[in-house]
């Protein structure tokens, strides 16, 4: 078995625990739940970090989802479904929560939550600062910033979860990308780097 | 400043939350609320944001409702204070005429009073010479 049919197998499998854990979570089963939250809790979780930049703000938001998900639980009528119906949520409570605060960077870089997993390492303080850029920038063009870059959505899906035409999301995209440039080198433009 | 997508990318990578969430979410679930609701709204809309946009769609209608009522307002005070204006100006009008009619009937009887005595001398005369 090649490793593309390994991991198609293993996530219909994950599918089908999860539709199973939606059923029993249904008729009652509140232990069936936990293996949803398990499965999704790194997504809640990193939608809500990247936009608030506040870890425990971050989990408070994370742990209210679950807690909505949990009663509306009944409503939810597939795993796909269920991916949709956390995004969604999660962007529009940070969404709220924004309005109400102003960006302020609450984690000191060392305590700043772990990565699911270690990619390439890149230039922290360029990583650093562009976790700054995006956190400035306006709630809805941070969150479509965030469902394309972290979670990998197309403009199409990221319509979808935002309530937004598709063209819209497409313009605030470039938008977006051109505030971060443009931040970027007023922040950094008078620094050296050996790099450039 | 120019950086990859990749670079976006790496920047807001996946992170994981402190340990024992999970737990602690399960234990939040043991409160009161810990019933699954009924199945209603199958849409999997987030009620929170429906209440949010009725509220923002009330905010609306209550401030138009509070504008509507201001102008009503404005309104009324202006037609009151034409009004007065109007009634003010009548009243100056009805001074004048007045005055106009007294000036009329002073100079009326001047001259009544003057063919009067002419009259009166007239008949004198016509007396003394008979």
């Amino acid at each position: 078995m090649d490793q593309g049919t390994e991991v198609s197998v293993g996530n219909s499998g994950i599918e089908a625990r999860l539709q199973a854990a939606l059923a029993r979570t249904v008729q009652g089963d509140s232990s069936a739940f936990a293996l949803i939250v398990e499965e999704h809790q790194a997504m809640v979780f990193s939608i809500a970090y990247h936009f608030l930049q506040d870890r425990s703000k971050a989990e408070d938001t994370a742990q209210e989802v679950f807690l909505d998900l949990y009663q509306k639980i009944a409503g939810i009528e597939s795993p796909a479904h269920l991916k949709y119906w956390l995004r969604r949520v999660t962007v529009h409570r940070c969404i709220d929560q924004g309005r109400r605060q102003k960006y302020r960077r609450e984690t000191a870089l060392e305590e700043a939550p772990e990565p699911v997993s270690s990619t390439f390492i890149a230039d922290p303080l360029l990583t650093s600062r562009l976790q700054d850029s995006v956190a400035a920038l306006p709630e809805r063009q941070r969150a479509v910033i965030i469902l394309r870059y972290e979670e990998g959505l197309g403009p199409g899906e990221i319509a979808e979860v935002l309530n937004m035409p598709v063209n819209t999301v497409k313009s605030m995209l470039n938008r977006s990308l051109a505030q971060l440039r443009k931040k970027l080198t007023s922040k950094i433009g008078k620094v050296r780097y050996a790099f450039f | 400043m120019h950086f990859s997508e990749d670079d976006l990318r790496t920047a807001l990578q996946r992170k994981k939350p402190s340990a024992g969430f999970t737990e602690r979410v399960m234990s939040r679930l043991d409160q009161p609320r810990t019933q699954a609701a009924p199945p209603t709204d199958r849409s999997g809309l987030d009620e929170g944001f429906l209440s949010r946009l009725w509220s923002r769609q009330l905010r609306w209608a209550s401030a138009g409702a509070l504008a509507a009522a201001l102008l009503a307002t404005v309104g009324v005070m202006t037609y009151r204070h034409h009004q007065e204006v109007e009634r003010a100006r009548g009243e100056r009008a009805r001074q004048q005429v007045i005055l106009a009619l007294r000036i009329t009937q002073s100079k009326l009887n001047k001259v009544f009073q003057h063919a009067q005595n002419s009259t009166e001398h007239d008949s004198k005369i016509r007396r003394n010479s008979l």
